[in-house]
C-alpha cells in the first residue's frame, strides 16, 4: 500500500482533560453488547499496549479492532491496568509505512469526540479526509500501520501504545486435513543437515552424516537421552572469577559449541526466549550463577512436562529477582501496600497463555459477535499475585522473612507468615481457598494455568518459530498444539512429545509449498555458534571467551526487557507486515546491528576473536583440500552452513568469485566463500 | 478526524517507541515539520567526551594559591602535583582564591585563559540535594549503585539516578528537536564510540559512525581478495530473493551501505580542514566531529549532538604516568577541536562538555585513588562564559563538610542542573525540560549561568 499521506491543516490541540468515559475503572469490558453482531469481520486487529522506552511505568493493557465486512467501520475495545494516572488521552495515530517514515503520525481516530457504547466499547466510522481515503485507512490499519496509544496526567506523551496488528480470527479451528506423509528412508544429505541445524547450535560434518545413517527419530532420541551439560559447573569451575557476569557467558558460548547435548541446549536457549531472564537487571547483573543455575534449570526441564518446567521456572530465585516473586510478602491494609503483581502478569502473558483467547490452531479466538475475548482480567492477576505470596530465598532452620543469605541456587523457600491467606479468585473464575499454605495455593495456581486451553497453541507457536519457521501455518500449529493437550498417552504437557512433533511435521520436514514465506532470520547469536561448531572451533583452555559480544546486537541472557530481544508477533515494516507475516529476529536487524553483527562473523572467520592468550581457532582442513575444485568447495559449503538450500545464482557467483582468488591461496578461498555465505541474504534466513 | 498541530506532533513523536527497544532504524527521516522552518544559518552541534572509567578531576583542576595548595598538598599525599608545575588560570570573577590545571593541560589552559572554556566544579549524580550529615545518617536517597562503573556511567547519560532509564538526556533533547533536522536522512545522534545510553531517544536512535566514516562491512577492501569479495557481496545482495525475510534482510544491508555511502559523498566534498589533530584516540574521533560539522549543510543538519569517547579513567594504580597521558590526550584534542570550529566559522554554535564515571577519592591508596563521586568537569565553545568556575569547589579535608568519609566528594552541583544547562542552550524550552530532565525540579539551579 501507499503511505498514508500527510494530513497537512493546521490542528487543534489534542484533548486534554477529556471526559470520565474515557477511564474504565477496570478497562473496557468486552461483552455481547452489541446489537444486530455480525458474525462476521473484514479482519479482527490485537494491539498489546506497553510503556514507552523513557516511561517508568507498571501499566500494560491491549486493545482490540474488529473492521466490519463493508470496511466502513470498526469496533475498537481497550482495557488497561496499572496506569499511574487518570486517562487523557486515547487515538489511534497512522504510523509512516516502513519504506518511507517521513509522513510521521497523524491521528485517525480520537476516543474523546466519539460517544462509548454502553459496554465500553467505541464505533469507528472511517471516514475519508483530502489525504486519505477510507480505502487507505483500512488497508493501513490491516498493515500494521496504525497505533494506539494511551496519554496520561503523569504521561502526556503517552503512557502505554501498541500497534494494531492483523491477526488470524475464528470461533474456533477444525481438523486440518492431515498432511502429505514425510518420505521415510535414508535421508538425503540437505535434510540430513537441515535436521541438525534446527536442532544445534550448527551443522557439522560428523553429526550431518551420523543423522543420515541412523535417521531422524533414533538421531532425537539419542539427543534426548543425554545427560544435561551443567552451566553452573562450568562457571563454578571458572578460573576468570574478577569478570562477573563473563562467567556466566564463558560457560554459555563453551556449552553451545561444544556441548554433546545440543538438543538440549538449544531447547533450554529457546525456553530462555520464552521465560526470560534478564541479567540487565540490578538484582542479577552481578550474580552469574545465578543466570548459570537457571539456564541449567531449562535445560534439565527441555524434555520434561511443562507443568514440571513451570513450577521450576516458578520457583528458581533469578526468576524470583527478575520479576519480584521474590520476597513478595502479602499485602498490609494499614500501609496501602498490595502483593507485588509482576510475576502474575508475566506468567500468564508471556509463559503460558497470552493475552487473549486462542484456537488450538493459534488463530484468535472470537465470541459470536467476532470480538476478540480477553484470556484473564485484572481481578485474575491481583487473585495469582496474592496466591505466590511468601516466598524467599532457601534457608535452613525455621522459616524466616528477614535476614536470610542470599542462595541463588535452590528453589525458593516457603515463609507461610508472610503469605496472603485469603481467599483468591485467580484464572477463569477459579476460586483459591482462604487459608491454605503457599504450597497449596501455588500448585492450584499453577495447575490452573498449565490446564487453560490457550497454553498448547501459546507455546508450541513460540518454540516453532525458534526452531523452525517464523510463519508456521495454522495446521502445523494445530498439529503440534494437540500433541501438547495429548501426547497419545493421555498426558498433557509433555514437552518431548511436542518438541518432536515440531521437528518431524512436514513443514519442518519436507519440501516447503510456500517458498516465499518460510524460515526464519537466524539470530545473531547462532550465526555465531554455528560458525564455530561448523569449522570445529577450538580455544587453547577449551572455554570460549568473547571479550566484547556487544556488536551482534544480542548476547545471551541480555535481554532489555522481560519481552525478549524480540516479540513473537514483531512484523518487520513493509511486505512483511503487509502480508501479515511475523518475523520476530528483525526486531534486533538494523542498519547498524546488521554490520556490525556481519563484521563480528568476519573476526571469527579471521580468527581473530577471542583474549591473546585464548585465541579462538578454526579448523578449515577440509575446505583447504576442497579449495582447489570452487564448485566442490562451495557445495560442501552449502551443506554445511545452509542445508543445501542454496539458489543457482548464488552458487554460480561464489564459484566465480573463488576461481578468482589464485589457487594455491587455498585458505583464503574457503574463506572468501564462507564470508559471502554468511553475509548472504540466502544465509540469513535459515529455511 | 482531528488534526495535530505542530506542537501535539512533537509529543506523538517522543511517544512513538513500540514498547520495545530496536524498532527503530538508525536513520530515519521524518520530514513532518515545515511549520518550523529556522532561520539560515540556525545550527548547533553538543558533543559529550566522555572520560570511562572516573576521572581523577582532583588533580585536574587544582588550588593555587598558598592556603588552597597547602591544604591540597598534605591531603593528596602521593599524588600531589608539585606547584610549579601546575598552569594557572586567569580566573574572570573569583574570590581570591586561585586554581591550576594539570600540567599536561596547556591546551584546556590556553581555552580557560581567552574565556572560551569553563569548570564546573564538584558535579556528580544526585537523586536530590544531599548534605553530609543526611548522607552519614543513611536513609536519604543516594543514587542508586553509588560507586559502581557500569551504574554511574549510565545515569550520567541518563540523568536519572533513582532507576533505570532506557533512553538519555541526549536522544530525549534529540526526540523534542529532530523536527528541525527534518530534511536530513541522518540520525540527529552520532556516536563515535560505538553504543551508549546518552543519546539514545524514544525515537532517536544513535547513528554510529567510526573515525573514518560511516560503518561498512570489514573485509571488502584493503587487497586483491577483499575486492574479489566485494564485487561478488554485491551481485549476491542484487540476487532476486522470492522469499521475503530474505528481501527485508537484503533491503537492510542495501540501506546501510547507501547510508554510508551518503555520509562518504557528504565527506568526499568538503575542503579538507587545516588544524590538524593527534592520531588516534580522543584526537580522531573528535576530527571526524568536526568533518561532520563542515557537512551539516550537505546533510541538512540544524542540531547535532556527538558522543565521543576514551577508556582508561580508572587509576587505581599507576596514576601519575597514566592520568598524564590521558589528560594530554584530552587537552591536546579538545584545543585542536575548538580551533576546527573556529576554522569552520561555529566556534559559537559548538559546545563540547567532558562527563566521566565519577571522581576518586582525595587521600591515595598508595599508588592511584578509588571510586569517588563528584567531580570537576570542563565545558568548551564559543558561547560558553569561559574563565569562569560554575557551582562549588568542595573543601578538600576528609571528613569536611562536603566528604561522605572517605574524600568521596558529595557533589554539589548535580548532573541534572549541568545537563539542564547544556539542554536549555541546545534549545529544549523550559517547558519541555522535565521531558528531558524529568528530575530537574527537584534542584536549584536548573540553570548554571554557563552560557551567556
Amino acid at each position: 500500500m501507499k503511505a498514508l499521506p500527510i494530513c497537512r491543516v493546521a490542528g487543534v490541540t489534542l484533548l486534554l482533560g477529556v471526559s470520565a468515559a474515557l477511564a474504565p475503572a477496570a478497562g473496557a469490558q468486552q461483552t455481547s453488547g452489541a446489537p444486530q453482531a455480525e458474525n462476521k469481520a473484514a479482519g479482527v486487529c490485537i494491539a498489546e499496549l506497553r510503556p514507552a522506552n523513557s516511561v517508568d511505568s507498571k501499566a500494560s493493557g491491549s486493545a482490540t479492532l474488529r473492521i466490519a465486512t463493508d470496511e466502513r467501520s470498526a469496533r475498537f475495545t481497550f482495557q488497561h491496568s496499572n496506569l499511574s494516572s487518570a486517562v487523557t488521552a486515547v487515538h489511534i495515530d497512522s504510523l509512516g509505512t516502513a519504506s518511507d517514515h517521513s509522513q510521521g503520525r497523524t491521528i485517525l481516530f480520537d476516543a474523546a469526540a466519539a460517544q462509548p457504547q454502553p459496554d465500553g466499547s467505541y464505533t469507528w466510522t472511517f471516514s475519508a479526509n483530502e489525504a486519505n481515503s477510507v480505502e487507505q485507512i483500512v488497508a493501513a490499519i490491516k498493515a500494521g500501520q496504525t497505533i494506539l496509544n494511551i496519554e496520561t496526567e503523569n504521561y502526556p506523551a503517552g503512557e502505554i501504545s501498541g500497534v494494531f496488528r492483523l491477526t488470524r480470527a475464528a470461533e474456533n479451528s477444525t481438523a486440518p486435513t492431515p498432511p502429505p506423509a514425510v518420505a521415510s528412508g535414508m535421508l538425503a544429505a540437505g535434510d540430513a543437515a537441515r535436521l541438525v541445524a534446527q536442532t544445534t547450535f550448527g551443522a557439522t560434518d560428523d553429526l550431518i552424516a551420523h543423522v543420515q545413517q541412523i535417521g531422524t527419530d533414533a538421531y532425537l532420541r539419542e539427543q534426548m537421552q543425554m545427560p544435561t551439560s551443567s552451566n553452573l559447573k562450568l562457571t563454578d569451575a571458572s578460573t576468570d572469577l574478577g569478570k562477573s557476569m563473563r562467567i556466566m557467558l564463558n560457560s554459555w558460548w563453551t556449552l553451545a559449541v561444544t556441548a554433546p547435548d545440543q538438543l538440549r541446549q538449544r531447547i533450554g536457549f529457546a525456553l530462555s526466549e520464552i521465560f526470560v531472564v534478564s541479567v540487565k537487571t540490578d538484582a542479577l547483573n552481578t550474580r552469574p550463577f545465578a543466570i548459570a543455575n537457571y539456564l541449567d534449570v531449562l535445560a534439565s526441564d527441555a524434555f520434561a512436562n511443562y507443568r514440571k518446567l513451570l513450577e521450576d521456572v516458578t520457583l528458581n530465585p533469578a526468576m524470583g529477582a527478575y520479576l519480584n516473586m521474590l520476597h513478595n510478602g502479602k499485602g498490609d491494609p494499614a500501609k496501602g501496600t498490595h502483593p507485588n503483581e509482576n510475576y502474575a502478569r508475566e506468567v500468564l502473558q508471556l509463559f503460558s497463555i497470552g493475552l487473549y483467547r486462542l484456537n488450538l490452531d493459534g488463530s484468535l479466538k472470537v465470541d459470536a459477535n467476532g470480538s476478540p475475548i480477553p484470556a484473564y482480567d485484572q481481578r485474575a492477576v491481583l487473585g495469582l499475585a496474592a496466591a505466590f505470596t511468601g516466598w524467599n530465598f532457601a534457608h535452613p532452620g525455621p522459616p524466616r522473612w528477614k535476614g536470610v543469605p542470599v542462595d541463588f541456587r535452590r528453589p525458593m523457600r516457603s515463609v507461610p507468615e508472610q503469605h496472603d491467606t485469603s481467599a483468591k479468585t485467580i484464572l477463569d473464575g477459579v476460586r483459591l481457598p482462604a487459608n491454605q499454605t503457599p504450597e497449596q495455593d501455588l500448585k492450584q495456581a499453577l495447575d490452573t494455568i498449565f490446564n487453560h486451553p490457550n497454553v498448547g497453541p501459546f507455546v508450541s507457536r513460540q518454540l516453532i518459530q525458534r526452531l523452525v519457521t517464523s510463519n508456521p501455518s495454522p495446521a502445523y500449529v494445530y498439529r503440534v498444539a494437540s500433541v501438547f493437550n495429548n501426547n497419545g498417552h493421555n498426558v498433557r504437557g509433555d514437552m518431548a512429545a511436542v518438541i518432536r512433533a515440531i521437528l518431524t511435521d512436514y513443514e519442518a520436514r519436507a519440501t516447503p509449498d510456500r517458498p516465499g514465506e518460510i524460515g526464519h532470520v537466524r539470530e545473531p547469536v547462532l550465526r555465531l555458534t554455528s560458525l564455530l561448531r561448523a569449522f570445529h572451533a577450538t580455544t587453547p583452555t577449551g572455554v570460549f571467551v568473547l571479550l566484547n559480544p556487544f556488536p551482534l546486537g544480542q548476547v545471551p541472557m541480555h535481554s532489555p526487557t522481560v519481552f525478549n530481544f524480540f516479540s513473537p508477533d514483531y512484523q518487520a515494516p513493509g511486505a512483511i507486515a503487509e502480508k501479515g507475516l511475523t518475523s520476530p529476529e528483525f526486531q534486533i536487524t538494523t542498519e547498524s546491528t546488521a554490520i556490525s553483527s556481519a563484521n563480528f562473523l568476519q573476526h571469527a572467520i579471521f580468527e581473530k576473536l577471542g583474549p591473546p592468550e585464548n585465541k579462538i581457532s578454526l579448523d578449515f582442513t577440509k575446505e583447504e583440500e576442497l579449495a582447489a575444485d570452487p564448485a566442490k568447495l562451495v557445495d560442501h559449503l552449502n551443506l554445511l552452513l545452509m542445508s543445501n538450500s542454496m539458489s543457482a545464482d548464488m552458487r554460480n557467483v561464489l564459484i566465480s568469485a573463488v576461481e578468482k582468488i589464485p589457487a594455491h591461496e587455498r585458505t583464503a578461498r574457503a574463506r572468501t566463500a564462507i564470508y559471502l555465505i554468511i553475509n548472504s541474504p540466502e544465509y540469513a534466513v535459515e529455511k | 478526524m482531528q488534526l495535530t498541530n505542530r506542537r501535539t506532533f512533537i509529543r506523538q513523536a517522543a511517544c512513538a517507541a513500540l514498547g520495545t527497544a530496536g524498532v527503530l532504524n538508525t536513520i530515519f527521516d521524518l520530514r513532518k515539520l515545515s511549520a518550523a522552518t529556522p532561520p539560515a544559518g540556525d545550527y548547533k552541534a553538543l558533543v559529550c567526551l566522555f572520560l570511562f572509567g572516573g576521572n581523577d578531576a582532583n588533580n585536574a583542576v587544582i588550588p593555587y594559591d598558598a592556603n588552597g595548595y597547602r591544604t591540597y598538598s598534605s591531603a593528596r599525599g602521593g599524588l600531589a602535583l608539585p606547584h610549579e608545575s601546575l598552569l594557572p588560570l586567569k580566573l574572570q570573577k573569583g574570590d581570591g582564591r586561585e586554581f591550576a590545571f594539570h600540567p599536561q593541560m596547556k591546551e584546556m589552559q590556553e581555552l580557560f585563559n581567552r574565556g572560551k572554556l569553563g569548570v564546573v566544579a564538584n558535579v556528580g549524580t544526585l537523586v536530590a540535594p544531599i548534605t553530609r550529615a543526611q548522607f552519614l545518617a543513611g536513609g536519604a536517597a543516594v543514587p542508586h549503585q553509588l560507586f559502581s562503573h557500569a551504574d554511574q556511567a549510565v545515569q550520567w547519560q541518563t540523568s536519572v539516578s533513582e532507576k533505570p532509564s532506557r533512553t538519555g538526556w541526549g536522544g530525549r533533547a534529540g526526540d523534542l528537536l529532530q523536527s528541525l533536522n527534518a530534511e536530513s536522512k541522518i540520525s540527529l545522534t552520532i556516536s563515535l564510540a560505538g553504543t551508549n545510553m546518552f543519546e539514545v531517544g524514544n525515537r532517536v536512535v544513535p547513528y554510529q559512525v567510526s573515525p573514518q566514516g560511516g560503518i561498512a562491512l570489514e573485509g571488502l577492501n584493503g587487497n586483491p581478495n577483499a575486492d574479489v569479495r566485494r564485487d561478488a557481496f554485491k551481485k549476491i545482495l542484487a540476487l532476486p530473493h522470492h522469499n521475503l525475510l530474505e528481501q527485508a534482510y537484503a533491503d537492510t544491508i542495501s540501506r546501510s551501505m547507501a547510508d554510508t555511502e551518503l555520509l562518504g559523498s557528504a565527506l568526499a566534498g568538503l575542503q579538507p580542514l587545516q588544524t590538524t589533530f593527534r592520531p588516534g584516540g580522543l584526537g580522531a574521533q573528535l576530527a571526524m566531529v568536526a568533518k561532520l560539522i563542515a557537512a551539516r549543510d550537505s546533510l541538512k543538519m540544524r542540531r547535532q549532538i556527538f558522543f565521543v569517547a576514551v577508556q582508561g579513567y580508572d587509576t587505581h594504580g599507576r596514576q601519575l604516568p597514566a592520568q598524564a597521558n590521558l589528560l594530554t590526550e584530552l587537552s591536546q584534542s579538545l584545543g585542536s577541536f575548538y580551533k576546527a570550529t573556529e576554522e569552520l566559522g561555529v566556534a559559537d554554535q559548538v559546545t563540547s562538555f567532558t562527563a566521566s564515571d565519577f571522581g576518586r577519592t582525595f587521600p591515595t591508596n598508595g599508588n592511584g585513588s578509588d571510586h569517588g563521586w563528584g567531580s570537576h568537569h570542563f565545558v568548551a565553545g564559543g558561547a560558553v562564559r569561559g574563565g569562569r568556575m560554575f557551582g562549588t569547589f568542595p573543601t578538600l579535608a576528609v571528613n569536611g563538610p562536603d566528604d561522605t568519609g572517605l574524600g568521596r566528594w558529595i557533589p554539589t552541583t548535580s548532573v541534572d542542573e549541568f545537563s539542564a544547562t547544556l539542554a536549555a542552550w541546545f534549545g529544549v524550552s523550559a517547558s519541555d525540560m522535565p521531558t528531558v530532565l524529568p528530575n530537574i525540579g527537584r534542584f536549584a539551579h536548573p540553570n548554571l549561568g554557563i552560557f551567556g
